[in-house]
């Protein structure tokens, strides 16, 4: 239980800055997703945090305490790997106690707490086998217990849940935060996967290229992007790019590249080089002759009309701007035909102005 | 055409195989037939090999290669699983260089290094002593107990190690409880697999051992410049024998870390 702070936290490989120069203070019993492709330094980063990499620059301090040179093993540490990494000889029962026994815990007190831990991820009576003759779910808590049973200042994940698969997946992501929860263990959690870290984390950290992009609540991070990249990596996105030509109230007509365009959108002055994004599932597309009057929009062309259940997803032919459009439900739509006149809309607050 | 290839193939490794082995079992049936010059008709008897065990110099002989073997295995085990593990600390550039160094003898006659080693010895003004035969074996049996650890570290899971550093384990609890039982049953191949080879030296011991003093292939050789009496054929028999028994054993542990390992039935 640990405050984390990272203070221009740099590693550097050869010619590549793996990690460039990271800020980031977490509080106490928080839940941090550190997302980002592979390569962007997310790994390394969780690795300088656990003490297995040295940073060639910056430092990493628990509860303001610089660490940088105290070593794995004091370092007071919870980790999960991908691969679970459970000791392949020893009884699960043996892996969990792992922990414990080098703390010198009194060997009157190891089974109690083992079996605790081992209660708090299900797996009481499963102590006496070998990992191998566990399911990959099942290695997992047990990974996630051995981990927990010596009440780490902080847990790390490094794309703990990645090797299970989608079902299993879902629920040990629920199973996890309620672990979490009950444990109040301040936790950094890395993966490339978006949905997880939404559905995970109080705060997500997107990192790009060895840098934080941004850092946020899901929903800010989500709904309030702040640049191509990070709008682009957390979920789909329509973008307008150009110089605004001129600007009123809910619209702003774009030169773009290929031609003048009028959207909804706010907060730009006119002479401006602007970008804007519009989530899929915020854009409207009407028939021809439902269009609605007095509002702004692109007319085009139905391209892909796919029906998936909960959502109908609607590719439009703007020009040369390709729209995608994600309707909920759609239980009611008319299916739309391939080069049917349509015209699509949405919500000036909906189009988020981005950095670049 | 794929039939006929198929036995074709077939065929080729039955005369292999054939080569291979009839010399060896006709050697162990020979051992127990009673003609003193190995012909016919085929007469069993036990004699050759109570005459072994009343022939001091071959058992003497034994005892030397066995000792030697054994040193050499136990050092070349010890040395490999320094070595190896070691190297994971260095850059790839210089983990290579060291690697195709010590790689080396594997690739040049054994004849050239016990020359190259005696002739190094006679210069530095030392005489040939047991100490030079056991390097000379070291040096050319290491590659095979660093060959088959190697192939068992590379498969290993550093993750295993950097999870008990992370639960407080001191490097050297990492080792014991992580490493060594993971390694252990490749150790004791590989270093089982030196101690054949040592024990099956003949061109280095020939070079380095002192005068009078003989290992079991030096003595075998030198025996049959007198005549090829069937107690060469006992004694390869019972060397033939612990041969497959060792191996046997070696089997049997790496089977049941491996079993212990993957728990239980598999």
């Amino acid at each position: 239980m640990a405050k984390v702070t990272l203070k221009g936290l740099t590693k550097i490989y050869g010619k590549n800055t793996v990690v460039d120069h990271i800020e980031l203070t977490v509080e106490n019993g928080t839940l941090v997703s550190i997302l980002g492709p592979s390569g962007c330094g997310k790994t390394t980063t969780l690795r300088m945090l656990a003490g297995f990499e040295a940073p060639d620059d910056g430092e990493v301090l628990f509860d303001d305490q610089p660490v940088g040179k105290v070593p794995v093993n004091k370092r007071g540490i919870g980790m999960v790997f991908q691969s679970y990494a459970l000791f392949p000889h020893m009884t699960v029962f043996q892996n969990v106690a792992y922990g414990l026994e080098q703390r010198k815990v009194p060997k009157a007190e190891i089974e109690p707490q083992v079996m605790e831990a081992l209660r708090t991820v299900h797996m009481e009576e499963f102590r006496d086998r070998k990992p191998k003759q566990l399911s990959g779910g099942q290695q997992q808590r047990v990974a996630l217990a051995r981990a927990l049973v010596i009440k780490p200042k902080v847990l790390l994940l490094d794309e703990s849940l990645s090797a299970l698969d989608k079902k299993l997946r879902v629920e040990m992501q629920t199973e996890l935060r309620r672990i979490l929860e009950e444990t109040h263990v301040t936790t950094f959690f890395v993966t490339h996967d978006q949905e997880e870290a939404m559905t995970l984390s109080d705060t997500i950290v997107v990192m790009h290229d060895g840098k934080i992009e941004q850092t946020g609540t899901p929903r800010a991070v989500y709904e309030k992007p702040v640049n191509r990249f990070v709008a682009d990596f957390l979920g789909k996105a329509n973008f307008f790019e150009g110089t605004v030509k001129a600007a009123d109230a809910d619209t702003i007509t774009l030169e773009t590249e290929d031609g003048t365009i009028t959207i909804p959108a706010r907060g730009a002055e006119v002479g401006e080089k602007v970008l804007y994004a519009v989530r899929p599932e915020k854009i409207e597309v009407f028939d021809e002759n439902e269009k609605p009057q007095g509002k702004a929009g692109l007319d085009g062309f139905a391209d892909r009309f796919v029906y998936k259940g909960n959502l109908t997803t609607c590719t439009v032919n703007c020009g040369s701007l390709n729209i995608l459009s994600e309707m909920n439900g759609g239980y009611d739509r008319k299916e739309l035909g391939r080069g049917e006149k349509v015209f699509v809309t949405w919500e000036p607050e909906a189009a988020v102005r981005l950095e670049d | 055409m794929n039939k006929k290839t198929g036995i074709l193939g077939k065929i080729l490794i039955i005369c292999v195989l054939l080569y291979l082995y009839v010399p060896i079992v006709v050697l162990m049936l020979l051992s127990f037939n009673e003609s003193r010059y190995n012909s016919l008709p085929f007469k069993f008897t036990t004699h050759w090999y109570q005459e072994l065990a009343a022939d001091a110099e071959l058992i003497n002989s034994a005892k030397n290669s066995l000792l030697l073997a054994l040193l050499t295995g136990i050092v070349c085990m010890v040395l490999a699983t320094f070595f190896i593990l070691g190297q994971r600390y260095l850059s790839k550039r210089t983990s290579g260089i060291f690697n195709s160094l010590v790689m080396m003898p594997m690739s040049i006659p054994w004849l050239i290094i016990g020359l190259s080693i005696l002739l190094m010895v006679r210069f530095m003004g030392f005489s040939k002593s047991m100490f030079f035969v056991a390097m000379g074996h070291i040096v050319i049996s290491l590659p095979y107990s660093l060959l088959v650890l190697r192939a068992r570290v590379s498969s290993l899971d550093k993750s295993l190690e950097e999870m008990s550093a992370s639960l407080g384990a001191t490097p050297w609890t990492t080792f014991r409880r992580v490493t060594f039982p993971a390694i252990a049953p490749a150790m004791l191949a590989g270093g089982f697999l030196s101690f054949l080879i040592s024990f099956d030296n003949f061109p280095i011991s020939y070079f380095l051992m002192p005068n009078g003093i003989f290992t079991l292939p030096i003595e075998i050789q030198s025996s049959i410049k007198f005549g090829f009496t069937p107690e060469i054929n006992a004694i390869s028999t019972i060397i033939i024998g612990i041969s497959l028994v060792v191996l046997a054993l070696v089997g049997i542990i790496m089977r049941s870390n491996i079993k212990a390992m993957l728990g239980g039935e598999e």
